[in-house]
């Protein structure tokens, strides 16, 4: 499957999203190679945007589902330039501090209009399972975009929320504590520091 | 007295120190297969395995209340307390190893052949002669190990008598066996873990029944005059018939015969499980990757946690609640993230805790001697 | 334990129409309608069950798609496991909006007619409003059975606490309470019979609670002249902890966990999933099912009575005998999908009628019939508390979202002398942060992402500082009755079926205001003890906004529906007798909330189940007399033979 024809099977309804870009990303020859390469990509820029681990990340079991949600409300060719926009930031500040990255992140990604939005939902997705409907003013410029609404990815995105994990809780409903373990101060996970951000 | 009965207090100790041994063999093959479904699939096939895993627990700490009963010393730490897998569990020789594998058909076989049935035979029927390669470590009515039980009901009902007739005899000179601290049995109060009620064992009366509520649960009896083989006289369903329904695909209802589960339809999906590698090892894993040290982790938190049951089970019941029954939920956790991960260079498989403990405490330098 | 709802259990619209034999009628598969069934069936009697909504939570997996529903749920609101019922709908929270003078608002199933908005909520399948409950059970204190008498507000009751507390007991082994009487032995607390225990020990107190006992502990407020000391009090609740072996003089308690159609053995003990509200994932929670499991064990026993069970049954109007009042058969529509208005319409019978339908939907059922009673009370006197909420931020991490929804509470302040001026109040220490204000945590992560540009670790940092200190107050303020605030029915208004949608006029009256005013003064005065950032803000445009003295408060429901057809002394003070049984229809039994004529700051739900039992032996003595007299109900009633049933679709 190439990345046509992987968009293609995506915007049918009948096809469950997260099993074709596993299928996808697994693939032979050289179209699985190149959308494995993409996915990679979004899992390095996810691991930069959420502070999280590519373990903990695939941890979830969600990277699929969401690299998949992501193309489908927005499309490909969106993904692809936020992609190669974070990779060009990273060869551009390799070797140098967080801050000066975050910096960089800032000004031409999140800070794009077209990008922007985007990247932060992309944030989102892996702390809440959620997708959440684009600001009107993009989708008035960048849109249409029919898919885009307001909705959670499945019941396990919505279980492997990150957020849950920061904060040293579990999701309401699951991945419970067990009895009298709510008397303990929380265990908040430890996390890469970025002393130099002030 | 046969040659193959439990002569010793001392016997009867280290065979309790092997029955929890070997009820905690059982739990990283049974887990690693519940977390490797895939979540919110085979609904029937993960309650059935929870229900086991988490039974198998109660076991484990039903045993260190016989064992505590009696004045022996659980210690959990010890090396070879967790064996290193593939292993055959101890009424298992010649017969089948239990691997760390994903929730497969073969698995479940496994699982079959490890809850099966306790055929209320003779007593000659209940030890085999064989031999024992040199590495397994088996349970053996006598010293030189060259028979076992045929199955691991047969062990618990040499355990039984055993407790029978050591307290007999000591009762008959005025004294008893049961003369560990109460205060280090561990009651519901503790722990609680679904399917069945802590009570401290303190004489023979309550030694018997717990040794019965296991047997019960697990393999469960196959007696031809009892025809309630599948559920006991609480309604409860031993842990092979609960396997059993998952290869007949149906489950079991009251007044069913052993084989002919009556009961709704349960459907598996085998595609919807993450396959990992079959006894995964550090090894497996690139060194100095997130994978390795994740794994790592885990091996360390395991090592830790079975020196918080030790303490707990030596006396700190309250850890039991505070400490260890969380420490449970976390390995959900950690398991469910090892599992989610693919192995590099595994043909496609994922990774799974490895649990090599005694390889983790070397690592550590913290191996007790 | 096995819930076996199979198909033997359950009857058809045939069968249920043509069969004269039933002992009672039971309208609600609820708390209400489960205990009584379990009392009636004890005693050998046959019980048809008529349940509005779907019977999905029966099974498994039905009750696990409730839980996926809610979990693919982004808003998360507190009806999300249910699905969409037009046949059988139920009050739902998202579109509720702020009322003009003068303006209704007919957009949700319950029509909201003003001039306060409530976003009181119940449920409607099998198990009704507890699959949905937070599972506190705290008892009423004495003072709230006369406050009429005592306090010159609301309405007394015809019975007192003494007489009651026999009951409370009853209920609290029924659903399972987890409970530390030691820590509930207070002045004005509610008195316990010496030595009593709760079936199972108290919930431990999560770290929150802890904090906040830290903060107050040996501090008090003054209060119209009263010194009261702070503490922080573990609640009961019916959710199952360690049995407590000194429960039933020794004999101890064995808890009941999950019910379905085969083995699951979990939900014998809470594992901290917080999410009581709406659905706990292990029914660790006490739910009606559970009772209604044991209902239909006795169907095998043979000295036992029979429930039949009638599904998607939607009971729509209460035929009276004009000769002499009595019922003499309720109207049902059954249909098969609930996404098709079709359905038939049959009349089933029995020796007597007991609905359980809640306090909105009961005066709706009776309203709809044309039968407000002799004293015209039918539908007045609704009472629901009035909850208020302060939030805020705690100094150090204090562990929000782990643990029950709530365990603990400031309960120094549900009782005393001041009363007279103004509203008592139990206050709430939630453990799921601020989602019950603010739709938190979610809110936190859009603001911190979208408005706070943070990514990476200062994300992370911002979460954790945002959310794992996040301490809520729960107010719940005690509301008098008033005939004012009312149920009606409106021809203009109707559901799919053709049945007439409750109609609400309601307003929280000054003297529970005061409370309110008082409560979030209270809340300032903790927030500075313990240095806790305050956060609470009321939005002049939410649903619930009420300006008083000046000051603007959002006020919202408490889905604790009591009054509308209160107990009294006779028949034109009150619907129904202490009892609970119409004192117009000898044969006609309203079970619920409704009956309570206050609801003082107590959670209604075991008062509720209290008197179930106390209603059930008055429906013995009354059947047992009927059948030893000869003259049966069934006689008298049974003017209508054979059974009527047509289609109307
Ligand atoms: C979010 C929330 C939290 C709560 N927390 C607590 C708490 O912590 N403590 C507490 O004490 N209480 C609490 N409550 C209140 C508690 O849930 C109710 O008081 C209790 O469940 C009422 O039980 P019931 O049997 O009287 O009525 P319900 O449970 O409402 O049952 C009524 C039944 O009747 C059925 N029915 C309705 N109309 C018809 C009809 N026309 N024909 C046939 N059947 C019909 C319904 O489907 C339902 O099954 C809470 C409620 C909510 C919503
Ligand atoms: S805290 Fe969780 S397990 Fe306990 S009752 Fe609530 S939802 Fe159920």
């Amino acid at each position: 499957m190439n990345k046509t024809e992987f968009y293609a099977k995506l915007s049918t309804p009948a096809n469950d999203p997260a099993s074709l870009a596993l299928a996808a990303i697994q693939g032979d020859g050289e179209a699985g190679t190149y959308l494995r390469g993409v996915y990679d990509q979004f899992l390095a820029f996810s691991v930069e945007v959420t502070a999280f681990s590519r373990f903990d990340l695939e941890g979830t079991g969600q990277g699929e589902a969401y690299f998949a949600t992501v193309i489908q409300v927005v499309g490909y060719e969106i993904l692809e330039q936020l992609l190669d926009t974070f990779t060009s930031i990273i060869n551009q500040t390799g070797g140098e501090s967080t801050l000066v990255r975050n910096d960089l992140l800032r000004r031409r990604l999140f800070g794009n209009e077209r990008l922007g939005p985007i990247a932060r939902n992309i944030v989102k997705l892996w702390f809440t399972g959620n997708w959440y409907q684009l600001p009107r003013n993009w989708s008035e410029k960048f849109g249409p975009a029919p898919k885009d609404v307001t909705f959670t990815v499945s019941a396990n995105a919505y279980v492997e929320g990150l957020l849950w994990t920061t904060i040293g809780a579990h999701p309401a409903g699951a991945k419970a504590q067990g009895y009298g373990s709510w008397a303990n101060p929380p265990r908040i996970p430890e996390f890469g520091s970025d002393a130099v951000v002030r | 007295m046969d040659s193959h009965d439990i002569a010793t207090l001392e016997s009867l100790e280290e065979h309790l120190f092997s029955a929890m041994v070997l009820e905690h063999a059982t739990l990283p093959a049974y887990l690693t297969a519940l977390y490797s479904i895939k979540p919110g699939t085979n609904q029937d096939a993960s309650n059935i395995l929870r229900v086991v895993a988490v039974e198998e627990m109660l076991h484990m700490t039903i045993a260190a209340n016989l064992l505590n009963a009696i004045g022996g010393t659980v210690n959990l730490t010890q090396t070879g307390f967790v064996p290193s897998y593939p292993t055959y569990l101890p009424d298992s020789i010649d017969d089948f190893q239990i691997h760390i594998e994903a929730f497969t058909p073969s698995a479940l076989e496994t699982f079959l052949k490890i809850e099966r049935p306790v055929y209320l035979g003779t007593v000659q029927q209940r030890v085999v002669k064989r031999r024992i390669p040199n590495h397994v470590w088996c349970l053996s009515p006598n010293k030189d190990g060259t028979t076992q039980y045929t199955t691991i009901g047969e062990f618990y009902n040499a355990i039984k008598e055993s407790f029978i007739r050591l307290e007999a005899e000591a009762q008959a000179k005025g004294s008893t066996i049961f003369t560990g601290d109460p205060a280090f049995q561990i009651t519901s109060e503790y722990y609680y873990s679904g399917g069945g009620k802590l009570f401290p064992v303190t004489n023979l009366d309550s030694a018997v029944q717990a040794i019965d509520l296991v047997i019960e649960q697990g393999e469960g009896y196959v007696d031809e005059d009892k025809p309630t083989g599948v559920f006991d006289q609480y309604g409860e369903i031993a842990h092979f018939y609960r396997f059993e329904q998952l290869r007949l695909g149906r489950y079991y209802v009251r007044g069913d015969k052993p084989g002919f589960p009556t009961g709704p339809a349960i459907e598996i999906d085998w595609d919807a499980v993450y396959l990992t590698v079959v006894d995964p090892k550090l090894a497996d894993y690139p060194e100095g990757s997130e994978l390795y040290q994740a794994a790592l982790n885990f091996n360390i938190a395991y090592a830790q946690f079975l020196a918080l049951l030790t303490e707990a089970y030596n006396g700190k019941r309250e850890l039991m609640m505070r400490a260890a029954v969380p420490a449970m939920f976390d390995f959900r956790n950690l398991m469910n993230r090892l599992i989610r991960n693919p192995a590099p260079q595994q043909h496609g498989r994922h990774a799974a805790a490895t649990f090599e403990i005694d390889a983790t405490n070397a690592i550590l330098g913290t191996a007790k001697a | 334990m096995h819930l076996r709802i199979d198909p033997t259990r359950l009857t058809t619209p045939h069968e249920a129409a043509g069969d004269g034999n039933y002992d009672a009628v039971i309208v609600g598969s609820g708390v209400s309608g489960a205990m009584i069934a379990e009392q009636l069936c004890k005693e050998g009697k046959r019980v048809l069950m008529l349940e509005a909504g779907p019977i999905t939570s029966k099974s498994l997996r039905g009750y696990n798609d409730y839980v996926t529903n809610y979990f693919v749920s982004p808003g998360k609101d507190s009806q999300a496991p249910f699905p969409e019922n037009p046949n059988a709908p139920m009050p739902r929270t998202p579109l509720l909006r702020k009322l003009q003078p003068g303006q209704v608002d007919s957009n949700t199933y319950m029509v909201q007619t003003g001039p306060y908005v409530t976003d009181t909520v119940y449920s409607r399948t099998l198990g009704g409003t507890t699959m949905h409950w937070q599972a506190k059970t705290p008892r009423m204190v004495p003072e709230d059975f006369k406050t009429r008498t005592l306090y010159d507000q609301g309405l007394d009751w015809p019975i007192s606490y003494d007489d009651l507390e026999p009951d409370y007991q009853r209920a609290e082994r029924e659903m399972g309470v987890s409970g530390d009487v030691t820590a509930l032995r207070y002045p004005g607390g509610s008195p316990y019979p010496k030595d009593y225990v709760y079936p199972m020990k108290g919930m431990p107190p999560s770290y929150l609670d802890q904090m906040v006992n830290d903060g107050i502990e040996g501090t008090s407020v003054e209060l119209d002249g009263q010194t009261i000391p702070l503490q922080v009090r573990p609640f009961p609740q019916a959710r199952n902890g360690i049995p407590n072996e000194a429960y039933d003089g020794g004999k101890g308690y064995t808890p009941i966990g999950a019910v379905n159609t085969h083995q699951v053995d979990f939900g014998e003990r809470c594992q901290g999933n917080t999410n009581c509200v709406p659905i706990c994932p292990v029914q660790a929670k006490y739910w009606s099912g559970k009772t209604l499991a044991k209902v239909l064990r006795m169907n095998d026993e043979p000295d036992k009575g029979e429930i039949k069970i009638l599904p998607q049954a939607v009971a729509s109007k209460v035929e009276i005998n004009p000769e002499n009042g009595h019922v003499a058969g309720i109207q049902v529509k059954v249909y098969k999908n609930p996404d098709s208005p079709e359905h038939e319409t049959i009349t089933v019978r029995g020796k007597i009628y007991v609905i359980t339908t809640a306090a909105i939907e009961t005066a709706r059922l009776l309203l709809a019939s044309g039968l407000p009673s002799t004293s015209g009370l039918v539908g007045r006197n609704y009472i629901d508390h009035a909850y208020l909420f302060s939030w805020g931020l705690t100094p150090k991490i204090c562990g929000a979202y782990r643990g029950t929804d709530c365990i603990s509470g400031i309960l120094d302040l549900r009782n005393g002398p001041f009363r007279k001026h103004q509203a008592a109040f139990s206050v709430d220490i939630n453990n799921n942060g601020w989602s019950v204000a603010t739709s938190s945590p979610y809110t936190d992560v859009t603001a911190l992402v979208d408005d706070g540009n943070l990514f990476g670790s200062q994300l992370r940092r911002g979460l954790v500082d945002r959310v794992s200190r996040q301490l809520l107050f729960a107010f719940m303020i005690d509301v008098p009755a008033n005939e004012s605030n009312r149920v009606t029915v409106d021809p203009q208004y109707t559901d799919a079926l053709g049945n007439m949608r409750p109609n609400l006029s309601f307003t929280t009256p000054e003297y529970s205001m005061r409370g309110a005013a008082y409560a979030r003064q209270f809340a300032k005065t903790v927030f500075s003890r313990m240095g806790v950032i305050d956060y609470t803000q009321y939005s002049p445009s939410n649903f619930g906004y009420v300006v008083y003295e000046g000051e603007g408060y959002e006020i919202h429901g408490g889905c604790h529906l009591g009054g509308t057809h209160i107990m009294g002394t006779n028949k034109n003070n009150s619907v129904v007798d202490a009892n609970q049984r119409s004192w117009d229809h000898a044969n006609l039994y309203l079970a619920g909330g409704g009956s309570m004529p206050s609801i003082g700051t107590a959670n209604i739900t075991l008062t509720i189940a209290a008197l179930c039992y106390r209603s059930t032996r008055a429906m013995l003595k009354q059947l047992s007399f009927e059948t030893t007299t000869g003259a049966t109900i069934h006689k008298t009633t049974g003017y209508h033979h054979g059974f009527s049933r047509h289609c109307d679709t």
